[in-house]
């Protein structure tokens, strides 16, 4: 059976930290409002959605007890409809959508929606502890690194360079403001609306006019964590050709904490026909694997690797990549392993210049190469993120 | 630019003392009062940052010239501000913006409080860095959710942070005022003087010791108790939101904002609090019920303390001594009353033992109430005293007012008047408490009608602050105005009403429980009866109220009356039964409920199995006062749309979010409203609409327009 992708949208998104425009919106209302531009922009017959899936990653706070569920009760959809949230880290919002996509594809379900929401800068990342973080059974037997270390010991392991990490970040931001501008990403891209309808936020507000001269002196961030607190040696056991990391990710080539939702609609034809609208996109493949938990972000290419397979596809029919800007080597990474040129990558710029609210991330780059795939009257579209622990996920849509 | 230490505007003078400190002493002189108002503020940050940012000023001490220190906002302002609600949103945030610019410069300013600091008024308060209370007979608190508001400017967040999540609730949820003793108790200040000049030399010292100008609420504090996201803070705001939402039904968009303020602000550093803030104080005041609440409970209340019959010339001014006959719950609620209010009075009861006990009574009222607002036990003793003993009647001679409040038995009633009035000055007013029975009954054989009137007080009497003055058919103005002045002298608000059996607020409750008892009949279990009444917003249910006030009152008054309509009779009927199987009312401990030490429980079973909605019970429980309240407009009864409306939440507990029966008519719309009604008609002739009143409908007739009434305008169909 299959699968069609009828709408994507995604909020604008806001910084994750104490500076940031949403701070005063909970998450449950930056879900609440995304959840309802899709009903309103479609003009949806409720009862015929059956249950919304919410990637979310730090579920504790504002964002614990099933944040999808609440966020369904309050918008237009109401309490008929089912809500569950799941954690796949950075890659939650597309895990959301492939087992949305599964749900359809087995009858199990004939219309969900979607996606993800995570307000960084009311629920701190890490905030909510857990066994990865803090059990010795785990941190003593493990080989695991904070994620930027693990970003710089790549960039270390596969001779990137930090001009080459600054470069590309500027690029991000440079297609990001280019974006921003143009009506195209307005249409799939909300603004965020106070109780009176007043704009609290109209538009992304990390990205910036920013330069190679700008980004030269920012300090490395992860230096600390690599050299003092040990985790470069923890590194060193596992990769004993390393003998030392460079420390090149910083504030500037790295994603930075944002707040934002994202929300995508899918359905098998049938319900296309009841709601009378017209499906955007088809799914061709899915696909998830684990990867090297020290490099921890590598799981990009395995992933791309299995879900070109799993379509009978070559890397060169895809037109456009979504690959997460977690860290800006991990798109080098990616298209340095793949022999894909940057012409085909994040044309939209992307979490470094954009925002990564983790747990929606995945719905927001998927809503993203649906609106690029559409703008650029190109087919076919990859999008692959990376995760914590070492995981990698993978959808290639066509374009309808 | 040189800037002058000394200088004088509208609202404020400023001074240089000594020791580097600056006196701004606030005196609106174009208002009543000093009020938050907006073209003040931006004076006060003016002179602030000139002054602030001069070496020579260490700091700044805020005192009034007035009685108020601030009395709140000038809510006739904040209505016309918020006509452009995004302005208006600026406008808060630009308000927090510059005082939070004025704490750059890290010198303290400081509040001497010595008059009335409410809403507003105690907001800009917390603004000072410490704040010193001199001991009076003033008041501090926030009182903005009695009108459907909360303190949206600042004082959401800022009491939050202060005193932790719960007791800031409680405080702003029941809007109470202190007076300064107990606001020092309580934290709303932070130091109680006895003098001002005692204030002021602590305000000095706490200056020249160069004390840190900090926020009690700022960021570098934390929040007693945890914030939201505490596994304690989090605990107290379930308990909090969850006893709120029993004890309000979620009527009040003000009181439902004010928990979204510290749900979505609480937790974040205070200044991106205060957005948050801002932006549902903008919601509240667009909203319907704050609109209602505020023109009902603020202006409405304004209307009638300085109602049409008020003139000093003819008041009470002399009035020194009044004598209550009748010694039971009313009796002695009017007699303490009356002394708080410092009046010697006279009370008396049936025989010389019972007058004693019911001195006693009043004397225990006073107590509780004194000792309650912190008042000391020469102060209670001394009210205490006021109250004597009515044990020869020829004392009645002395007093220039006697209020007799013998139960309703219009028998009874004459006979204590016959046995009182031999013995009363030519001049004396005359006044039966009574909540139905008419006054040209009562006083038929007395002489001197014009100085005759009933004053329905109602129970408890040091709680209900409204006081239904009824006229009789010769009652004279000069006697009107007596009574309205004397009410003001209790504390109560007064509103004037025609003669009828039950007058406005009796006759029209009476038409709530009624409709309760025959919904009932019809088959309807009574627990969705009391279940939908009090989600509708009712502070009590129909059959609860019927036992408080008991049955056998109820049934007096029903017997009272010459004319008894079918559903009338249905209901005395009914309530004859229950008297007849012992079921009397609370005091017995059996009516509709059965009442023991652990509580009461519903006695009354169901009947039958009718399942009428929720939805038409609300309407008829709703629309039978409204609709009798409209009858009492064209009697006469009643004088006007927002004195009733104020009488129906003052008086009978009508709603409150509708902001009163006319309100609440208006908000279904007349044609819907009149539609539903003549639908009712099969259950009874109450249900009755005069065609005048259909007509009426038709035009979509509006009772306000806005804070206009438009009863009684000349509209172009000419209708009223």
């Amino acid at each position: 059976m299959n699968v069609f992708v009828y709408d994507s949208l995604r909020t604008v998104r806001g910084k994750g930290t104490n500076e940031g425009s949403l701070m005063g919106t909970p998450p449950v209302e930056l879900g609440r409002q995304v959840i309802n531009q899709m009903v309103v922009k479609n003009n949806l017959k409720t009862n015929y959605i059956d249950d919304l899936i919410f990637g979310c990653v730090t579920q504790i706070g504002d964002q614990g007890s099933n944040i999808a569920k609440a966020c369904i009760d309050i918008s237009l959809i109401g309490s008929q409809c089912g809500g569950v949230t799941l954690n796949r880290f950075c890659g939650s919002g597309l895990e959301a959508i492939n087992q949305g996509v599964a749900y359809v594809k087995s009858g199990y379900k004939n219309m969900v929606l979607a996606g993800g929401v995570e307000s960084m800068s009311r629920v701190p990342m890490s905030s909510d502890g857990g066994a990865y973080l803090l059990d010795p059974k785990l941190t003593l037997d493990g080989f695991l690194l904070p994620q930027g270390v693990a970003a710089d010991v790549i960039a270390t392991k596969y001779n990137v360079l930090r001009h080459d990490l600054d470069q590309y970040a500027v690029l991000s931001h440079e297609r990001a403001l280019k974006a921003r501008e143009s009506k195209d990403s307005r249409i799939s891209r909300i603004p965020i609306k106070d109780v009176n309808g007043f704009n609290v936020l109209e538009t992304d507000e990390i990205v910036r006019n920013t330069t190679i001269e700008d980004l030269k002196n920012l300090p490395p961030s992860f230096e600390l964590h690599g050299k003092k607190m040990g985790f470069d040696s923890t590194a060193f056991a596992k990769y004993s050709e390393l003998n030392e990391v460079n420390h090149l990710h910083h504030a500037g080539n790295s994603s930075a904490l944002a707040d934002g939702a994202s929300v995508t609609l899918l359905g098998n034809a049938k319900l296309g026909k009841i709601q009378n609208i017209k499906p955007k996109a088809k799914i061709k493949a899915m696909a998830l694997v684990g990867s090297d938990p020290t490099l921890m972000l590598t799981g990009v290419v395995p992933a791309t690797i299995k879900v070109l397979k799993q379509a009978k596809m070559k890397i060169s029919d895809i037109d456009l990549f979504e690959v997460n800007e977690a860290f800006a080597v991990v798109p080098l990474y990616f298209m340095e392993q793949l022999n894909v040129p940057i012409s085909k990558v994040n044309v939209y710029g992307g979490s470094i210049a954009l925002g990564h609210p983790l747990g929606a991330t995945g719905s927001v780059l998927f809503s993203t190469l649906i609106d690029a795939l559409h703008h650029s009257d190109k087919n076919i579209g990859l999008v692959t993120l990376c995760m914590g622990g070492g995981m990698g996920i993978a959808t290639i849509v066509e374009r309808l | 630019m040189k800037i002058d230490l000394n200088q004088e505007n509208a609202y404020f003078t400023c001074s240089y003392k000594e020791n580097g400190i600056v006196s701004l002493s606030l005196d609106m002189k174009n208002q009543k009062t000093n009020l938050l108002i907006f073209e003040f503020m931006k004076l006060y940050f003016k002179v602030l940052h000139d002054l602030l940012s001069l070496e020579v000023v260490k700091g700044i001490i805020i005192t009034s010239k007035r009685s108020d220190f601030i009395a709140g906002a000038d809510i006739h302002e904040f209505l016309r501000e918020q006509l452009d609600p995004q302005k208006f949103l600026s406008g808060i945030l630009e308000m927090h913006r510059q005082f939070a610019l004025l704490d750059h410069y890290k010198k303290p300013i400081i509040s001497i409080i010595e008059g009335n600091c409410i809403g507003g008024g105690y907001e800009f308060a917390l603004n000072t860095h410490y704040r010193i209370a001199v001991e009076g007979n003033y008041r501090i608190g926030l009182p903005e959710t009695k009108l459907g508001l909360f303190p949206g400017a600042g004082g959401a967040i800022k009491t939050a942070r202060m005193w932790g999540i719960s007791k800031a609730i409680k405080f702003v949820v029941n809007g109470s005022l202190y007076p300064p003793k107990k606001a020092a108790e309580f934290g709303l200040v932070d130091a109680l003087c006895e003098t001002d000049i005692a204030a002021w030399i602590l305000a000095e010292k706490w200056i020249v010791a160069g004390k840190p100008a900090l926020h009690r609420w700022g960021d570098h504090n934390p929040i007693p108790g945890g914030n939201l996201r505490s596994v304690n803070g989090a605990q107290e705001f379930a308990i909090a939101v969850q006893w709120i939402k029993n004890k309000t039904k979620g009527k009040f968009p003000g009181i439902n904002y004010y928990l979204k303020t510290l749900h979505d602000g609480l937790g974040l550093p205070v200044e991106k609090a205060l957005e948050v803030e801002a932006r549902y104080l903008v919601k509240t005041l667009q909203s319907d019920v704050a609109q209602n609440m505020i023109n009902t409970l603020f202006f409405g209340v304004q209307e009638a303390k300085k109602n049409k019959y008020l003139d000093p010339k003819l008041g009470c001014n002399a009035l020194e001594m009044l004598g209550v006959i009748g010694g039971g719950m009313m009796g002695t609620g009017i007699a303490a009353n009356a002394a708080l209010s410092g009046f010697k009075v006279l009370l008396s009861d049936q025989s010389e033992e019972a007058t004693l006990n019911s001195l006693k009574v009043s004397k225990n009222k006073i107590q509780k109430i004194l000792f309650n607002k912190g008042g000391s036990n020469e102060q209670i003793v001394k009210v205490q005293k006021l109250i004597q003993p009515l044990n020869d009647l020829n004392a009645l001679e002395e007093v220039d007012l006697v209020i007799e409040a013998v139960p309703e038995d219009l028998k009874l009633k004459k006979d204590i008047l016959d046995k009182i009035t031999p013995h009363l000055n030519a001049q004396v007013i005359l006044a039966s408490n009574t909540s139905s029975i008419p006054i040209n009954d009562i006083f038929k054989y007395v002489e001197n009608k014009e100085n005759v009137l009933g004053m329905h007080f109602f129970s408890p009497v040091d709680k209900m602050t409204l006081l239904e003055i009824v006229k009789g058919s010769e009652t004279s103005t000069k006697t009107l105005s007596f009574a309205c002045q004397f009410a003001h002298k209790m504390g109560k608000i007064p509103i004037v009403v025609q003669d009828s059996p039950g007058f406005f607020t009796s006759r029209v409750f009476g038409k709530y429980t009624q409709e309760a008892v025959l919904l009932y009949l019809e088959g309807i279990d009574p627990k969705r009866i009391e279940n939908v009444a009090l989600n509708s917003g009712w502070p009590i249910g129909p059959f609860a109220v019927l036992d408080e006030v008991s049955l056998k009152l109820v049934l007096d008054v029903l017997n009272n009356q010459k004319k008894v309509s079918i559903s009338e009779n249905k209901y005395k009927t009914f309530l004859t039964e229950l008297m007849k199987q012992g079921r009397i009312g609370k005091k017995t401990g059996k009516g509709f409920y059965t009442y023991t030490p652990n509580g009461k429980s519903l006695w009354l079973k169901s009947i039958g199995t009718n399942d009428t909605s929720d939805e038409d019970i609300v309407k008829r429980l709703n629309y039978v006062v409204a609709l009798d309240s409209y009858r009492c407009l064209v009697e006469g009864i009643v004088t006007d749309t927002r004195t009733a409306d104020l009488a129906s939440i003052l008086g009978f507990g009508f709603p409150i979010h509708s902001g009163g029966v006319f309100r609440y008519i208006d908000a279904i719309g007349l044609k819907a409203f009149v539609s539903t009604c003549e639908g009712f008609l099969k259950h009874g002739a109450q249900w009755e609409v005069s065609s005048h009143l259909k007509s009426m409908s038709q035009n979509a007739f509006q009772f306000y327009d806005g804070s206009k009434e438009m009863w009684g305008r000349k509209t172009q169909n000419g209708l009223t």
